[in-house]
């Protein structure tokens, strides 16, 4: 499959893999690459900034800790981010069912 | 080793690209690439050829700065550093006019007829404006360390000092000072950076410092009069600008103090440029 930018939505991906637990950057890097069957394959090195604007707008906190000789930074997502996350999921469902029935894969939900 | 070298020559180009002290941002990326190298030598790349193609899937320094500002994500800086020297001062500033203008009042009641009340109430007043003028410089610091921006609010601290120099529009200056201190407060509390607390103290006692002369204000507009005596009017007027001024220069020392000691720290050996 060709690989893609994963856009805007690159701020909730990173918060849905935190969800599953803390982790740190080069692991949340490797997450998404495997989560995406190596669709999303961006430069690391622009990972870091999500996580530290998401970490600057209170969606996820970070600790460290010393590995190996060296720092090491992990990060989790916090109760806001949990929401955050949360009401993410609901605007991608639609944005998904919106765009689905435009390109005539799925008809749009019948209001009863 | 050459490898080590490698590393941390990226991460020092790194911090230069984005201008700052980025200490903590160059110490995650050497942990990032040595974890990338590791990888790489375990699937059975040379370690030389490993760290190069790890450096390379990293992005170029550039590329990675770039990101970091298009993200609006702060790094502490010589300016935040001095920034944050500057609230300290205006927290200290204001705290010290604070208590030279109540000596002065007690001078004058005591000895109306000296020119100490008169001295001492310059003083304290020159120190005040001093402060909160010190107080916009601060607030520039917190925004941008933030990724934050809002002239609005350096912009409505610089009026706050200016206008604390005709001290009795205090209404006019309290104010200037509670708007700039709230647009503050609310584009840094929901930030990791600044303590909440702090935050809160900085927007509260600024909305202390402006209610109650605002309310003699209205009242005096409105033909009322809150207390009976102008004199008991004036008294709560001090008073409560005095405690809102103390409560929010309590929020603008830790911040300041935050700010400053950032530089320092990040600088230090907690984030060593050295790759083990």
């Amino acid at each position: 499959m060709r690989k893609r930018s994963p856009g805007g939505q690159l701020d909730a991906m990173v918060l849905a893999i935190l969800a599953d637990g803390p982790l740190h950057g080069y692991a949340v890097i490797a997450e998404l690459r495997r989560r995406s069957d190596e669709v999303f394959d961006l430069p690391e090195g622009t990972v870091y900034p999500v996580l530290h604007k998401l970490q600057q707008e209170g969606h996820i906190s970070s600790t460290w800790s010393d590995v190996g000789g060296h720092s090491r930074r992990t990060y989790r997502i916090t109760r806001r981010g949990t929401r955050a996350l949360a009401e993410q999921r609901r605007s991608w469902a639609s944005f998904r069912t919106a765009v689905s029935s435009v390109l005539g894969e799925e008809p749009w939900p019948a209001r009863t | 080793m050459a490898g080590e070298d490698l590393i941390a020559s990226y991460a020092r180009e790194l911090s230069t690209c984005l201008g700052g002290r980025a200490a903590a941002i160059a110490a995650e990326t050497v942990d990032h690439l040595l974890e990338s190298v590791d990888e790489r030598v375990r699937a059975g790349v040379d370690r030389a050829e490993a760290e190069r193609d790890a450096i390379v899937a990293f992005g170029a320094p550039s590329e990675v700065a770039a990101s970091y500002v298009a993200a609006g994500v702060g790094v502490p800086t010589g300016f935040t550093r001095a920034a944050g020297f500057a609230g300290l001062l205006a927290a200290g500033l204001v705290t010290g006019g604070l208590i030279v203008i109540a000596f002065a009042n007690i001078a004058e009641w005591s000895q109306p007829w000296d020119a100490l009340p008169r001295t001492l109430w310059s003083i304290g007043i020159l120190a005040v404006v001093s402060g909160v003028l010190l107080s916009a410089v601060g607030a520039a610091g917190l925004l941008r360390r933030q990724g934050l921006g809002s002239w609005l609010a350096v912009v409505l601290l610089g009026v706050a000092g200016v206008t604390a120099l005709a001290a009795w529009f205090v209404w006019l200056w309290v104010t200037a000072l509670a708007m700039g201190a709230w647009i503050v407060a609310a584009r840094s509390h929901r930030a990791d950076f600044a303590p909440r607390r702090a935050v809160l103290r900085i927007g509260f006692g600024a909305l202390l410092a402006a209610v109650v002369p605002w309310m003699v204000v209205m009242s005096r507009v409105a033909g009322a009069s809150i207390l009976e005596m102008d004199l008991l009017e004036e008294v709560l007027v001090q008073v409560s600008v005095a405690l809102g001024l103390v409560i929010w220069a309590s929020g603008v020392g830790v911040l300041g103090w935050r700010l400053f000691r950032e530089g320092a720290d990040e600088a230090s050996s907690r984030f060593p440029l050295t790759v083990v």
